[in-house]
């Protein structure tokens, strides 16, 4: 039976082989290129799901799901528009005003826009609801002032989403508000910090009452906290949460077809096995956002399973690619690989906060 | 996980209501709902139905802990079904035994010519669910270019000095015989050559069953597990107040998404890769949630009177029917390498055919 997606896919194959890639794991983090990024942003490969007026290709989140399954298979570099098309577009439609959606929904589609996350702060990690990053009400508009961090492609980005305090309530939850702020706006610093292998893809930013226009808050005051919830859904339950080492699985098929090994074998099927389910779910999760649902706990189930499984890709390469005798391009790949694990499991919600949302909807209080 | 959603409720009642009964009694009343032959065609003399309300069946069986051999049955009918012989044989309870390539000769016998000849059967099957209690055992044997697929009298070859049937029980206390088959006899219109890829086909719905099953029992384990830590108080507050249970609790969800995921994936695109990925899977959730469920009710789990056992034997037995998860997993990571690129990796997880 042909699989109705099947031509899609041969589009974006074909267009991944003509690009001439080498492959990275984490490719949606570390494989900036904002030329790939345009080039795909032509084939209407970004913001798929968002509707025409706003230069979207009006397709199903499932046909996103294809297209962004082949990138990440191929290790295309994809950072420059991921997280806008993954989330903040998406946030964009859901609580967006008219202008924010005319204004900034067509340049993502053109690859034109990067968005930094201006989640995390240095108290501010798990907790997520203890940001400190004040927004003050000024004459037409805010000015905002704080500092983030761990804030990712924020020194390539156009555009800053930032998570801020505009008022004090019962608990931490509630005065917190969404703004999407120009990058160019006076009073922004951005500092690298580098990862544990010197690569730079993460940052500081420092925000010095930087003057914010009213039309810059995304949704409603006050009402953050709910938004940024839903918004994970988004962040949580996409492809890149069980393939971000798959070029080390890619890898290890190579490897041990031209040097045979029953062990090795074996252990190439465990994987295969829970990549299947994996990716079902992440299907699954697919078809839920385009009933219009955000399914949080699926999604945090995803999540945790996911980057356990990326572990184990490159936890059982250090084997198979001994045994088996890899080649160079192998153990690139692995040692590219080993760098992307310790992460996986901590941003977007780290592994031990998954269990307890999941745990919330098995036990609830 | 619910495959058919029409038949759960009815499966539950039927299933539920009917742990105590009398095996005959039960089987008589599950014959009469036509459940043994779902999966057959009507045409074939079956229920109908497709391989989604099977899976229904397979898994109220394990989530009731049903002590009846309908899934055998099931497969022993469609095996015949599937190599033209009438089903008819099963109607009183059957079992599947499965051969693979070396284990057990069959051939004509030479003397009679090759026409309307008799079959000789040499060979050992071992752990053949249900037997010897049943009376028919349907015996699949695979050949390099054919299948052999024959109907033989379980209660004969038992006692027939040319075979026996040795009877064991399983972990989970159901019968389990070995088939050793010497020199049996069998007429021609007990027997039928079908294709050579009917060996595996039995097989991959045996896997996708079988997975099924577990997951019914995995479901019930993790009910009983919830209903239990928010009942059982200690310190002075339920176990489910502690975190440690509760990420014990959420891992046990994480595992049967997964193993719900691989049994969607197994139904909805039927096939070689998809029937092993899910029965290694299922092999590994069974352990996991075996395990844990354990854990998570203390002592109390452990005994005869509390039901748990009565799902997580059948998960320890179930799990290494057909071949330990290792062996599921040989399989697939076979197809996996098969070209040296990851094509046939990627067909089996996205179903996609280019
Ligand atoms: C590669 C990478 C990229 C990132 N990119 C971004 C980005 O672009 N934008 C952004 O805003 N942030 C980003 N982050 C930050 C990420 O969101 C945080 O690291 C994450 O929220 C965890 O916060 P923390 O690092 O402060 O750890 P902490 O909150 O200090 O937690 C440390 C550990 O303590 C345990 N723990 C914490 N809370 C609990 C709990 N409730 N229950 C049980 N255990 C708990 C967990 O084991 C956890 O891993 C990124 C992180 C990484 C690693």
């Amino acid at each position: 039976m042909a699989d109705p997606h099947d031509k899609l896919r041969r589009e974006v194959r074909a267009f991944v082989a003509a690009a001439g890639i080498v492959p990275r794991n984490d490719s949606w983090l570390r494989g900036y290129d904002p030329d790939f990024t345009r080039a795909l942003g032509r084939h209407g490969w970004i913001g798929m799901t968002w509707p025409t007026e706003y230069g979207g290709g009006g397709r199903s989140n499932t046909e996103r799901f294809v297209v962004t399954e082949e990138l990440l298979r191929a290790g295309a570099p994809v950072t420059a528009h991921w997280t806008a098309d993954r989330q903040i577009g998406p946030t964009i439609l859901r609580v967006g005003t008219e202008g924010q959606r005319a204004e900034i929904l067509p340049k993502i589609c053109r690859g034109e826009v990067v968005v930094g996350l201006g989640l995390s702060e240095t108290e501010a990690g798990s907790d997520l609801a203890a940001v400190r990053t004040r927004a003050t009400a000024i004459d037409g508009g805010w000015s905002i002032t704080g500092a983030k961090v761990w804030t990712t492609s924020a020194h390539h980005a156009t555009h800053l989403y930032i998570l801020a305090r505009t008022g004090e309530g019962a608990s931490k939850h509630e005065g917190l508000t969404e703004f999407l702020v120009d990058a160019d706006t006076p009073g922004i610093t951005v500092r690298p910090i580098l990862d544990l292998v010197g690569e730079h893809h993460f940052n500081e930013v420092i925000l010095d009452d930087v003057h914010v226009p009213d039309d810059r808050v995304l949704g409603t005051v006050g009402a953050g906290w709910k938004q940024v919830t839903e918004q994970l859904a988004f962040e949580r339950g996409g492809v890149e949460r069980y393939l971000s080492t798959y070029p080390v699985l890619a890898a290890m098929i190579r490897t041990v077809a031209r040097h045979p090994d029953r062990a090795a074998t074996e252990r190439l099927g465990e994987l295969a096995a829970r990549l299947t389910a994996l990716r079902q779910l992440g299907l699954q999760l697919a078809g839920a956002l385009d009933q219009g649902e955000a399914p949080v706990r699926l999604a945090a189930g995803l999540k945790l399973a996911g980057t356990r499984f990326e572990k184990d890709v490159v936890e059982t390469a250090r084997y198979v690619l001994d045994v088996c005798e890899g080649d160079a391009e192998a153990h690139r790949l692995l040692v590219d690989g080993l760098a992307v694990v310790p992460g996986a499991s901590i941003r977007g919600g780290s592994s031990e906060v998954l269990y307890t949302v999941i745990s919330r909807a098995e036990l609830p209080r | 996980m619910i495959f058919d959603a029409d038949l759960r409720p009815v499966v539950d009642d039927v299933l539920g209501a009917n742990t105590d009964t009398a095996p005959g009694e039960l089987w008589a009343l599950l014959t009469e709902l036509g459940w043994p032959v779902v999966g057959v065609a009507e045409d074939d003399g079956g229920a109908g139905g497709d391989l989604a309300a099977v899976a229904e069946l397979a898994a109220g069986v394990g989530r009731h802990a049903a002590a009846v051999p309908l899934i055998e049955t099931g497969l022993a009918a469609w095996a015949l079904a599937a190599a033209g012989l009438p089903i008819t044989a099963t109607a009183e309870r059957a079992a599947l035994a499965l051969a693979p390539t070396g284990t057990v000769e069959a051939r004509r016998d030479p003397a009679a010519g090759d026409e309307a000849g008799d079959w000789v059967l040499d060979g050992t099957v071992p752990r053949v669910r249900w037997l010897p209690e049943v009376p028919t055992v349907v015996l699949v044997v695979e050949q390099a270019d054919a299948t052999v697929v024959a109907v033989l009298d379980a209660t004969a070859a038992a006692t027939a000095a040319a075979a026996a049937a040795t009877a064991e029980r399983d972990l989970a206390d159901e019968p389990s015989g070995t088939l050793r088959l010497d020199g049996v006899r069998l007429p021609a219109d007990r027997v039928a050559v079908a294709p050579a890829g009917l060996a595996g086909d039995v097989l991959d719905r045996v896997a996708v069953l079988r997975a099924a099953a577990i997951s019914g029992a995995v479901e019930r384990a993790c009910a009983l597990t919830k209903d239990h830590v928010t009942t059982r108080q200690q310190f002075g507050r339920p176990l489910s107040a502690l975190p440690a249970v509760r990420q014990l609790v959420a891992g046990l969800a994480v595992e049967r998404d997964l193993l719900d995921a691989a049994l969607t994936v197994a139904v909805t695109r039927p096939g070689r890769g998809t029937a092993a990925a899910v029965r290694a899977v299922a092999a590994r959730t069974a352990g996991t949630v075996a395990t844990d469920t354990h854990q998570l009710h203390g002592a109390i789990g452990i005994t005869q009177e509390y039901p748990l056992h009565l799902v997580t034997r059948r998960l320890w037995s179930w799990r290494d029917d057909e071949g330990t998860q290792r062996r599921w997993e040989r399989l697939l990571g076979d197809e996996v390498v098969r070209t040296g690129s990851d094509e046939p990796l990627w067909a089996l997880v996205t179903g996609a055919s280019v």
